[in-house]
Formats: C-alpha cells, structure tokens, sequence
C-alpha cells in the first residue's frame, strides 16, 4: 500500500517537452552522436566471416532528448546499446559525448573515464542484474563509491535522496532483492542508475519483466524524472505501445541497420519503410495485419549491394537486390527504402 | 446450447502447504470450455492461471491440495483420476504449451526424437514399420506449424533453432496426437512482435482447423481479445470476470478488469491517462483475507465485500464476481469493439 501511495503523489500531467520534433535538434546541440558505427565479430569455425552485428548506424540524441530503438531480437539493437554504453568496442566508427570522443577508449577503461558516470544504464531483469547478496543499498551505493569516489556517509546521503526521487521508502532500502517485489527491484535498478547524476540514460527493456500495473507506474515515473531532472534517455523495447508513450523519436531496427527514423507518433501512426509498417501492424489490438514470409537472411557477411529486408519485403523489386537503399531524409523522417515516399 | 462441455470447472479449490503458511491459491473456481472454443484465461503473475492449467494436467507441485470442487473432462473428473490414467490423456486428449520453449524442450534431445517420444507413447501403430511411420508422422508434425524443411529439422537440436522456431516445435509436440484440448500458457512471452502474431496465428489456425478447444493463458489483455472468443479475468486465486470478448471491451464489469485495460498502453493511450491498479495482489497466506479479494484494492468496496464472497454466475453471458459491478451486462449484439 505504501508504494502506491508514494507513486499516485507522482503521476506527472505529461511534460510539454513532448512533440520536440528532430529537426529542431541540429547535429551540434545532440548531446551523444553516432557515426557510421560499425561493430563485426568473428564467426568460430569460419575463417574470415564476419557477423555484422551493428552495420552503419548513424544517431544522435539531443539534450532531454529520449528516443526508441526498436527492431527484433536479433537485429543488433543489443549490440548497439553496448556499444553505446561502452561495454563493448567497435570496430569502426565514431562515437560522440558532449564533444568527447569515446569510440577510442578501450571498454575495459572506460570505467575510470569521467563519461562513465554521465551514461549509465537500467537493464532488462531487476531480478538478473541485482547481486543477490547486495541489499538495496549497497546496490545503489556502490556506484557512487566506485565512481564518484565519494565516502560511505557522503554515498549514504545521497542513497536516500535518490530513493525518495525514484519513490522506494527508505525503509526498504535495508532488504535484498529476493525481498522485494517487481516494481520495487525496478525502482532499484533505477535509482542505482540515476545515483552518479547521468545526462543519458539506456534503458534496455526496462518494464519487460514486469506486471502491466506495475509497468504503468514505473512508466510514469520514467517519464517523471526525465522531464525534472532534464535527462536524455535511449530507450530499447519490444513493446512498441511502450515505446510510443515514452520518446519524441524512433528508430527501427533490422539485421545491423537502421531502417527508418522519425517523430514516434508520425511513425506508429504512418510508417513508412515496409519492415516499420509491418511491425506496428503487428502490436496486438490493431486491424489487419502484414503478414511476412520468409526467413530473416544471414547476418555473415551479407552482401552490400542488396537491400537487408529483401527476401522478406512485400514490395521487393529486382531494383532491391541490385542496389541497397541508404537511408534518405524525407521531411522529419529518414527511410531507407527505394519505394517510400 | 444443450450440448455438454468438453471441460466444466465446478467450485475448484487448491491451496499450497508451505513452511511459510498455507498459501490459498484458488477458491471457488467455475470454468467451462466448449468444444472448439478458445478462451483467454488472463490476469496478473500470481493470479493462479498457471497453478489452474497444472491442476487440470495432473502435474501440480506436490504442496498442492485440492480442497473443493470437481473438473468433468469428457465423463472423468481429473482432479479423481489416477496417476495412470492422466499419464494416458496428457499428450493425447489435453495438451500443453509451455511458457519459454527453450527450457521446457529437451536440451540434449534432437527434435525429431522428442517428437517421435510422444508419438510412441501416446499413438504408436504396432507393427515392423513402427519406426518408418514414426519418422513419416514427425515430419508430418513439423510440416503442419509450418517449419521450412522438415526432414533437416529432425535431426537438429533445440539450440540450433531461434525462438520462434523452438516454439514452433512446442506446438508441434503437443498438437502431434490431434488432442481435443490445447492448454497453451504464455506461449509466445519473449517473442518479438512479429513472431508473437505468427504464432498465435498458427495455435489458433490449427485451433480452429480442427475444432480444437484451447485455454489461452496470458498477461496481455490486448493479444486475448485479438485471438479469444471468450475472456475470463482471474485476480488472486479468483475468477473475477466472464464474457465473450467484445462484450468484455465493450464494457468491462469489474472494477479489476478496468483497471487492468486502463494500466495497458493501447494506441489512444498518454502516459498520463495510464491508471495503474491500485496496491499490491493480497498475501494468499493471510489467514484473514477479505472476501472479495479485490476489496483492498478497490474503490467501490462496501462492508459487504469483506465478509461475503460474490459468485461469478457460470450460467451468465457476461459474468462478474463482484457486489458493485461498473456496468449491468450489456447485449453481444450491441457491443461494439474496434
């Protein structure tokens, strides 16, 4: 009952910041910014191949920006996120913070690099990325000693402030995670994220393993936060109604590219690339749907001239096999498909 | 309709005995399926839809105790029946698909054997070619959920198959013997959109081909009624709310079932017009639940709801368990469902 109570005193009236549309974002105020990132990895037993996991992507998010990445298992939308949050290193490509360049730290330094703190990142399962043997507030602690350096009562005040932002009553913070319920790990997760003040926030999945009533509260508290605190968040779903409730913009996904960007009402409601438009069609509750056929063509190295989404694409023509569309703006959109218009 | 159900729940009572305390998991559970029908069973984790379907299996944990009711399958009440005799029906006559195909497939079994394992158990025709029959009917089975190139999937081991396809092999495990009850729990959590619709699309196609009953358990209120002819809602351990799909949509009865649709992100849905439902699932180890167990939570409780539990009517259309219902029961006709 307690928590209920703590969350209906923050049900936010829906920040103005919505309809921010990205042209009025230009490249230099973007906040992080991707360039023809590249990350291949190499196939065991196949000398040579190479598995182009994430292939080309170019991104950016402004500040108090929050944007979707959508797309299906598989597609690298993991891969991309890893990359971003800097656990991983590319093979190619750029990657830009606030004007620092980071796709040149080495992962495994850039724990001690102070952009560290500024990205942080919620991931999929409470239950999974807790330690079971933290309470809730050594599990929140722990960044601000590692990377804020600060003392166990300086860490201690700042537990308590961050809980009560994320609305966990302080008297759960003694308890473990196997003591807690879903929406209370996941305030958790959270907190443990928003506790070294980050500009940008990854979220990776962050409501999948909830209850739809517990996801609703933690939705809005999401949506709360960014709009008081200013932050920027990337936000990876399956869920697409989720997504579209939480971004001003989208990005869809498939086998390594971006296949379409844009405002994420435009793009639920009208989307463009064939692949997008058969995704929303898909969501449950809608009216007819895209039926596709075919099997998703390999990852290893896929041929550079023929469009990923051919074999699959309801309106695959010669032209797509010949020749892989790039990504083009058309208005507040970008498609990568020979036949939108 | 005179024509008896395939499956008809009465009163059914189960309670788990923990260290912890007994835990109540279901209470007066009424449930019918008719044949052909495919019914939603929908509500929050630990709202007993999943201890329900294990129940009618015969494959509860062993804390279980039934304390009340009787579930008629086809003249056999198999919450009566003998170890041996739901060992015959499992596979058979009532079939599972279970949530997360990854774990619940055998992980160092080839496909085709686990097919074949069904098949011998449950429908295997005596003679010399049992073996080449055997093979001819797994492949068969894999052609029908519609896996490219059969033969080759035989011999591949569930670790070599995406999500997709491994739920695809559950399918065709537990539809292989052409069962008349499908029990199918979250089959498609963890499936991306776009696989989740075409499995669906071939549970309820093969459903429907072969006039199969299917209990459809799930979270998603959304998917439910995209697939279901009826939905029955379940909150903690009670069936709470009964109707035909478009008639639940069209005006849901239940303070709980309205509560669950508004905390759902639709298409028309703000982040603001989000209503969570209020509090927490009631510990089912309190000796001193409320009647309606709903009543914690609710904002049209009454002293009555505390101390008298409401029924849902199984004879009703458009049943609900509740003293103060949102709507009286509107006509099918005139529901209107986008």
């Amino acid at each position: 009952m307690l928590e209920s109570r703590v969350t209906d005193s923050l049900v936010p009236a829906w920040p103005a910041a919505r309809g921010k549309s990205d042209t009025a974002a230009p490249m230099g105020e973007a906040l992080l910014r991707v360039e023809s990132l590249h990350k291949r990895f190499p196939v065991t037993g196949r000398r040579g191949a190479m598995l182009h996991a994430v292939d080309d992507v170019s991104l950016h998010i402004g500040a108090g920006e929050s944007v979707g990445l959508v797309g299906e298992s598989g597609c690298g939308k993991s891969t991309l996120v890893r990359l971003l949050a800097r656990l991983l290193d590319p093979t190619e490509g750029r990657i830009v913070y606030a004007g620092h360049e980071l796709a040149d730290i080495r992962a495994v330094r850039f724990a001690r690099t102070p952009q560290r703190a500024a990205i942080q990142m919620v991931f999929q399962d409470p239950s999974d990325s807790l330690n079971p043997r933290f309470s809730a507030r050594e599990a929140i602690r722990e960044p601000l000693r590692l990377l804020a350096g600060m003392s166990m009562a300086e860490a201690d005040a700042r537990v308590d402030e961050v809980a009560l932002q994320v609305g966990l009553p302080l008297a759960l913070l003694p308890r473990f995670a196997h003591q807690l319920s879903g929406g209370q790990k996941a305030r958790v997760g959270i907190a443990r994220a928003l506790a070294v003040k980050p500009r940008l926030l990854i979220l990776d999945e962050p409501t999948a393993a909830l209850d739809v009533s517990v996801q609703a509260v933690v939705l809005q508290l999401l949506a709360q936060l960014r709009r008081e605190l200013g932050l920027s968040y990337l936000f990876v779903s399956h869920d697409l109604n989720v997504v579209r409730l939480l971004t001003d913009r989208v990005a869809v996904m498939y086998l390594g590219k971006i296949v379409e960007v844009g405002p994420s009402e435009a793009v639920f409601r009208a989307p463009r690339h064939p692949y997008t438009q058969a995704l929303v069609s898909a969501i449950p509750g809608q009216g007819p749907r895209i039926k596709l056929v075919g099997e998703v063509s390999s990852p290893i190295d896929p041929p550079a001239h023929v469009c990923r989404f051919h074999g699959r694409c309801p309106q695959g023509e010669d032209r797509c096999a010949r020749e892989a569309p790039p990504l083009l703006r058309l208005g507040a959109r970008e498609v990568a498909c020979h036949f939108a218009q | 309709m005179s024509q008896p159900a395939l499956l008809e729940v009465r009163n059914f009572g189960l309670e788990f005995r923990t260290r912890g305390g007994v835990v109540h998991a279901l209470e007066g559970i009424d449930l019918s399926l008719n044949k052909g029908e495919i019914v939603g069973l929908v509500g929050e984790s630990g709202s007993g839809k999943s201890v329900l379907s294990y129940a009618l299996l015969g494959i509860s944990d062993r804390a279980a105790r039934v304390t009340s009711g009787s579930a008629m399958f086809g003249g056999m009440d198999l919450l009566a029946a003998s170890e041996r005799d739901l060992a015959d029906l499992r596979g058979r006559e009532i079939s599972m698909i279970f949530q997360s195909p990854r774990t619940a497939l055998n992980p160092i079994r080839r496909v085709g054997q686990q097919l074949e394992d069904v098949l011998r158990r449950h429908a295997a025709a005596p003679g010399a070619d049992l073996n080449k029959s055997l093979k001819e009917r797994a492949v068969q089975a894999l052609r029908d959920v519609a896996i490219a190139d059969p033969e080759r999937r035989l011999a591949a081991y569930p670790f070599e198959m995406s999500g997709g396809m491994c739920q695809r092999v559950m399918i065709a495990l537990a539809l292989a013997c052409r069962p008349s009850l499908l029990i199918a729990d979250e089959p498609t959590t963890g499936l991306d959109v776009t696989t989740q619709a075409a499995v669906m699309d071939l549970i309820t196609g093969l459903a429907r081909e072969r006039h199969m009953a299917t209990l459809f358990i799930t979270h998603d209120l959304a998917l439910a009624a995209d697939y279901c002819d009826r939905i029955v809602v379940m909150h903690a351990g009670h069936a709470v709310e009964s109707a035909p799909t478009k008639a639940l949509f069209a005006a849901p009865r239940h303070p709980y079932t309205a509560r669950l649709m508004s905390s759902s992100p639709g298409e028309r849905s703000t982040i603001a017009s989000l209503e969570p439902v209020p509090g927490n699932l009631p510990d089912l180890k309190r000796g001193d639940l409320p009647a309606c167990r709903f009543a914690e939570r609710c904002e049209r409780t009454q002293p009555r709801c505390r101390g008298e539990r409401p029924r849902l009517e199984a004879a009703d259309a458009h049943g609900v368990a509740c003293w103060h219902p949102l709507h009286e029961a509107v006509a099918v006709a005139e529901a209107a469902h986008a």
